[in-house]
């Protein structure tokens, strides 16, 4: 697969995944990106 | 607000990207809705003064007055020669005038994110203060916050592909799973119906 191949399969992965296991990931692998937008964004 | 997010490349760009859509419906918008300050910026980098370029490179996401800039620089090395860029300009305080909050710089963990910024901050003589592997820098009244990308486990490769291995796998086995479910009740409906 091509870069191109694989940022369709991730762009069409992300949109189909359950929204709790995107949550499940970003909170447990990327908490700290998650709570500055969060707080920036004021979510 | 105005919060800029630089990651390695344009696979690193379309993953943040497609997150952050998911996570709190961000609309996807055109470089034209950021201040003209922030346009004249890009568009002198070089590399991003094609249109063509800056689509595939740069998006713009939106929700309500607030603003994500997230650019796939292009690998490693150019993710810190942009950051550099973006220190030296002469109207960096233009452009934290204009919105700026705060810059988060996504690297792949090999390439060891908190000490690839402090030295590219020493050698612009850059000041800051460090925390919570976040630097402040005390002139501009801004924010760098580093992000190390890849899961910690012995079969980690330490960048991107992790995520989308992980979710993935989270994915595709639950359809696997109800495909299995399916399969059963199939079955069964199968068997009740030879007995009818």
């Amino acid at each position: 697969m091509g870069k191109e191949g694989l940022g369709r399969f991730i762009d069409h992965l992300i949109q189909e995944v359950d929204n709790s296991i995107v949550k499940e990931f970003v909170e447990s692998e990327l908490n700290k990106l998650l709570r500055v937008l969060e707080s920036y964004l004021k979510l | 607000m105005i919060i800029l997010l630089l990651v390695e490349g344009v696979t690193d760009k379309i993953f943040y990207e497609a997150l952050l859509k998911k996570l709190y419906h961000m609309s996807k918008e055109d470089l034209y809705v950021l201040p003209n300050e922030f346009i004249r910026f890009i568009n002198n980098v070089k590399g991003l003064s094609r249109e063509e370029e800056r689509r595939r490179r740069i998006s713009i996401l939106k929700l309500k007055d607030n603003n994500v800039i997230i650019i796939g620089c292009g690998g490693f090395k150019p993710l810190t020669t942009f950051l550099g860029l973006f220190l030296k300009y002469e109207k960096v305080d233009v452009l934290i005038k204009k919105g700026l909050k705060c810059i988060i710089v996504i690297m792949d963990r090999d390439h060891n994110p908190v000490e690839v910024i402090r030295s590219k901050l020493a050698s612009l003589n850059i000041e800051y203060s460090f925390s919570n592997n976040s630097f402040y820098l005390k002139e501009h009244g801004l924010l760098i916050m580093c992000i190390a990308q890849g899961l910690l486990h012995s079969r980690s490769t330490d960048q991107l592909e992790d995520y989308v291995k992980y979710i993935a796998s989270k994915h595709y086995t639950s359809i696997a799973r109800a495909l299995q479910v399916l399969k059963r009740v199939l079955k069964e409906g199968l068997i009740l119906n030879n007995y009818l």
